[in-house]
C-alpha cells in the first residue's frame, strides 16, 4: 500500500513539516480504520501499516516542540496487537487442514488481539486529542464507532 | 509625490520589517533543513550500522534489527519526499526490505506454530515445521548475500 504523500510546500521550519506529516498520516490511519472494524484480513494488514507510519512519525518529531512520547508508546501497543493478529493471519492461510484444534486456538487468539487493537485504537486517538502538534480539528474527528475497554464495538 | 520616491519613516520601517521577516523565514527554513538533512544521515547510519551486524554474525535479532532501521529510514523518506526527493535510495531500501522478507516470515511463523500447534497434532504440523525451517536457513543464507552487495551510505 502506498503512502499518501505530505504537501510541504511552503514549509519553513521544523515545526510545520512535523505538523503537515502528522496529520497526513493521520488522516491516512482514519481512512484505513474501518480495516478495523471488518476484521478482515486485508484491511487489518492496511490499517496496520498505516499505524506503523504514523508511530515512526511521532517518535522522529518527539522532542521537537512538544513531547510526543505518551502517543507514541500507545501507537506502538496497538501496533503489537495488530501485528500479532497479522501474524495469525499468515500462518491461518498455510495451516493444513487436518489441524481443526490448532486452528480453533489461533483463531481465537486472533480475535483476541483484534479486539485488544480496538480498544487501543480508541485509547491512542484520546491521547491525541491532548496533542497540540496535532490540531483539533484533526484529532476530534472521531469515527462514529469506537471500541470499549473489552475491546467489544460501542454504538455512537 | 509619487509611491517610489516616498522615504518616510514609516515606509523605512515597514521595509525594515518586511527585511526582518524575510531574513526570519530565511533562518527558519534553513533550521528546517539542517534538521532533516541531521535526521535523514542519521537513520542512513543506523542502518547502515544495522546492515553491516547483520553481515558480521547473520542472527534472527540482528536481521530484525536490519528491517526495523530500513522502515524507518524508508517512511522519513516518504514523508518528506516533496522537499528531499531521494528515489534512487528509496528504491535501495526498499529493494533492502524485499530481499529480508522471507526469512524473517518465516521464522516468525515458524516460532508461531511451534508455539500454538496442539500436542495431538504435531505429526500433521511435522512436514509444515521442517519446511519452514529449511525455508527460514535459505532466506537467511540469501538475505545475508544479497546484503553485502548493498550500501546505504557513502
Amino acid at each position: 500500500m502506498k503512502p499518501e504523500p505530505v504537501l510541504l510546500r511552503g514549509v519553513t521550519d521544523s515545526t510545520e513539516l512535523a505538523r503537515r506529516v502528522l496529520h497526513t498520516r493521520l488522516r491516512e490511519i482514519r481512512h484505513l480504520a474501518g480495516g478495523l472494524e471488518q476484521r478482515e484480513p486485508r484491511g487489518l494488514h492496511a490499517f496496520r501499516i498505516a499505524c506503523k507510519r504514523f508511530r515512526y512519525a511521532l517518535e522522529r518529531f518527539d522532542g521537537l516542540e512538544t513531547p510526543l512520547e505518551a502517543p507514541a508508546k500507545s501507537f506502538a501497543l496497538l501496533q503489537d496487537a495488530l501485528g500479532e493478529a497479522h501474524d495469525r493471519d499468515v500462518l491461518l492461510s498455510i495451516l493444513p487442514g487436518a489441524m481443526a484444534q490448532t486452528e480453533y486456538r489461533i483463531r481465537t487468539e486472533r480475535e483476541a488481539y483484534v479486539d485488544r487493537a480496538g480498544a487501543l485504537w480508541t485509547q491512542a486517538q484520546e491521547l491525541l486529542l491532548d496533542c497540540p502538534l496535532i490540531s483539533f480539528e484533526e484529532a476530534s474527528n472521531h469515527s462514529s464507532e469506537s471500541f470499549g475497554p473489552d475491546g467489544a464495538k460501542n454504538k455512537a | 509625490m509619487g509611491r517610489r520616491g516616498d522615504l518616510t519613516s514609516d515606509r523605512i520601517l515597514r521595509e525594515g520589517r518586511y527585511k526582518y521577516f524575510c531574513r526570519t523565514l530565511a533562518r527558519n527554513e534553513r533550521t528546517a533543513v539542517k534538521w532533516l538533512s541531521r535526521t535523514v544521515a542519521k537513520e542512513r547510519r543506523a542502518l547502515e550500522g544495522a546492515r553491516r551486524r547483520f553481515i558480521s554474525k547473520p542472527t534472527e535479532k540482528r536481521l530484525h534489527a536490519v528491517r526495523t532501521a530500513g522502515r524507518r529510514f524508508r517512511s522519513l523518506l516518504e514523508d518528506v519526499a516533496e522537499l528531499a526527493p531521494s528515489a534512487k535510495l528509496l528504491r535501495r531500501v526498499k529493494r533492502a526490505a524485499e530481499q529480508t522478507d522471507a526469512a524473517r516470515d518465516a521464522a516468525i511463523i515458524l516460532r508461531l506454530l511451534e508455539s500454538s500447534v496442539d500436542p495431538g497434532e504435531r505429526h500433521v504440523a511435522q512436514p509444515l515445521l521442517a519446511e519452514l525451517s529449511a525455508r527460514e536457513t535459505e532466506a537467511t543464507r540469501l538475505a545475508h548475500r544479497r546484503l553485502r552487495r548493498t550500501r546505504f551510505t557513502g
